[in-house]
């Protein structure tokens, strides 16, 4: 269709030609946030300033035939997570296209129910936007002093982990990659308008599962029969003693394992190594003094 | 004059003929219901539906409806009659969600690898990104066992961690439910080892079997255990003790400042103050802060 006959065609266009251009303008804007892409070509080759508008079924209607009927169950299962949580008021959209589609299967032994959704962050769609798009965001986040500092990042990648949710991207001010956890931000998180602001990393997913490496450090334990289970599920059991039995474990982080081995307190001793030893020395015998 | 409509109302007249088409003869209470609003919108728009069509617009083109007896269908709409596509934000529920589902099912599940797949195309298919990992520490053949005992009413019997007194433990238990506190899971339940009604992190139980068919428990008896109050200065790493014990440190923190918390395990005091590694001292009670020093000075024992 041609411009001047949608004008003639459909009732409301009316004015001017520069206001019923505005309004043209602004109603395809509107389709397309409605997900309808509007194309525009030459309708004849020989007179280039005419041009058609149209919209093609494909670009506007879902196929349903790349999905098996299971597939649309699943989709549907999926977006049900949703119910109440952060994402509640897309999902239910998405559920409306879904059960559109003619067959509705039930899958009975999969439960409806994940509480993962109800602990994410009221702003998880903007996270989600802001990678999709390439958006920078800025936040406030609480340092582990609590105080609270403006932080702006270029979002690479989200995920889950025992019940809280995370980003990480590049932190524009320290110029370093970083992971944040949603629930130390405070308030609401503001998306730049500017989009394909930057580049995620090709090779990102490799880089975050290097960082997740656990087996820079290695520290020998004895650990008390029947006891140190959270130990024991991380460790490689060197050999048994009479009422104790010696470990080994990779770890990466020296602060969660020091805390770890001081959780256990006389259950567990140190074997080596030697400067890993004296550090929970030190620190029992500051806990001593402190609490003397 | 040209009725104005909300970007609202034309979402719903797009995704209105489409769901129409498919579900013929659904009543006013339904659609009203799966599109989240009231009956007297619904009349609306399918009054407002009546009216459309393509150009043309002579009767024949328009969208023939009937929904005066309450139940509602859909003729002459073939052209309207798709679902529209789903945007980003649509498909990242989707994809989020699948990707929950996909951590919380088993790998044995006939689920699992269809999942998989279907998640993988809808990832390549679109530019929503997909969660690098959902990780929730439980074990998913525990979960799905768990889920198998509290829908078909049996007991289960379980071995279980118990984090503060570091003792594992089998005990016979019949699921009453799940629930979800501070980011974990927990399984309701009543325990025939203690015979009492008791909560199980569900990440802590290591393993589970079905055993025999549950009898009826009431859940009269509400769970009645005592909290202990507690008081501490923190020196550093205040936002961890923050979220240790739920409360609110200022960033301008005072070593003397005291603050105060609550717990239901004795244990559990202790031994977080003892891995807190002195970010954090513990004032009062008394007795657990003397504790705490003489369980400091045993371990600190093995090493003289």
């Amino acid at each position: 269709m041609t411009k001047s006959e949608i004008f003639r065609t459909i009732d409301g266009y009316d004015g001017s030609e520069e206001s019923m251009e505005r309004m043209f303008e602004r109603d395809k804007d509107e389709l397309r946030s409605l997900g309808i892409e509007i194309e525009v070509s030459g309708l004849d080759p020989l007179f280039e300033d005419e041009l058609g508008y149209r919209i093609r079924p494909e670009n506007f209607a879902m196929d349903a035939k790349g999905y098996s009927a299971i597939e649309i169950a699943y989709m549907s299962l999926g977006a049900q997570l949703w119910k109440d949580a952060s994402l509640n008021e897309p999902s239910q959209r998405a559920l409306r296209k879904l059960s559109s589609f003619s067959s509705s299967i039930n899958i009975a032994d999969i439960p409806a129910v994940a509480p993962l959704t109800s602990s994410a962050p009221s702003f998880l769609d903007e996270v989600i936007t802001a990678i999709s798009e390439k958006k920078t965001i800025a936040f406030s986040y609480v340092d582990t002093e609590m105080s609270i500092k403006e932080r702006r990042v270029n979002v690479y990648s989200y995920f889950s982990n025992q019940g809280f949710w995370y980003f990480n991207g590049l932190d524009i001010d320290k110029n370093e990659n970083r992971t944040f956890r949603c629930d130390r931000i405070v308030g609401d998180i503001s998306i730049a308008r500017k989009s394909q602001n930057y580049e995620i990393p090709s090779d990102w997913r490799e880089q975050i599962i290097f960082m997740d490496t656990p087996s820079n450090h290695l520290v020998t334990l004895r650990i008390r029969t029947g006891r140190g289970a959270q130990l024991r599920n991380i460790a490689r059991l060197i050999k048994s003693e009479e009422e104790h039995d010696v470990l080994e474990i990779n770890y990466q982080s020296e602060s969660e394992m020091l805390a770890l081995i001081l959780w256990h307190l006389d259950d567990v001793e140190v074997i080596s190594p030697e400067p890993l030893k004296l550090k929970i020395i030190e620190s029992l015998k500051s806990l001593a003094a402190l609490h003397g | 004059m040209v009725k104005k409509f909300t970007q609202n109302q034309v979402e719903r007249l797009l995704d209105l003929v489409p769901y129409l088409s498919t579900n013929q003869g659904v009543s006013l209470e339904k659609i009203a219901s799966d599109f989240q609003t009231d009956k007297s919108t619904v009349i609306d728009d399918l009054n407002t539906l009546w009216m459309c069509g393509l150009p043309g617009y002579t009767p024949l083109e328009l969208i023939d409806l009937s929904f005066d007896t309450g139940f509602v269908s859909i003729r002459n709409a073939e052209v309207l009659s798709k679902p529209r596509k789903l945007s980003s934000l649509e498909l990242a529920t989707v994809i989020v969600g699948l990707s929950i589902l996909l951590e919380s099912i088993p790998s044995t599940s006939p689920h699992f690898e269809a999942i998989t797949d279907l998640l993988s195309r809808l990832a390549t298919s679109s530019n929503v990104p997909v969660p690098i990992s959902i990780s929730s520490n439980v074990n998913s053949e525990v979960r799905s066992i768990l889920e198998q005992g509290l829908k078909t009413k049996h007991n289960i019997s379980i071995l279980y961690h118990s984090y503060a007194k570091d003792i594992e433990s089998t005990r016979e238990i019949q699921p009453i439910g799940f629930q979800f506190i501070d980011g974990h899971e927990y399984l309701d339940s009543f325990c025939y080892s203690s015979k009492d009604f008791r909560l199980f992190r569900l990440d802590r139980i290591k393993e589970a079997t079905v055993t025999g068919l549950s009898k009826n428990v009431s859940h009269l008896t509400e769970k009645n255990e005592i909290l202990r109050q507690f008081f501490f200065t923190v020196t550093s790493n205040s936002r961890k003790v923050s979220e240790i014990f739920h409360v609110k440190i200022p960033p301008d923190n005072s070593d003397s400042k005291e603050f105060e918390s609550t717990a239901f395990n004795d244990e559990w005091i202790i031994r977080t103050f003892c891995s807190l590694n002195s970010a954090a001292t513990l004032t009062q009670p008394a007795d657990l802060r003397s504790e705490v020093a003489m369980r400091a000075n045993r371990a600190l024992a093995l090493y003289l």
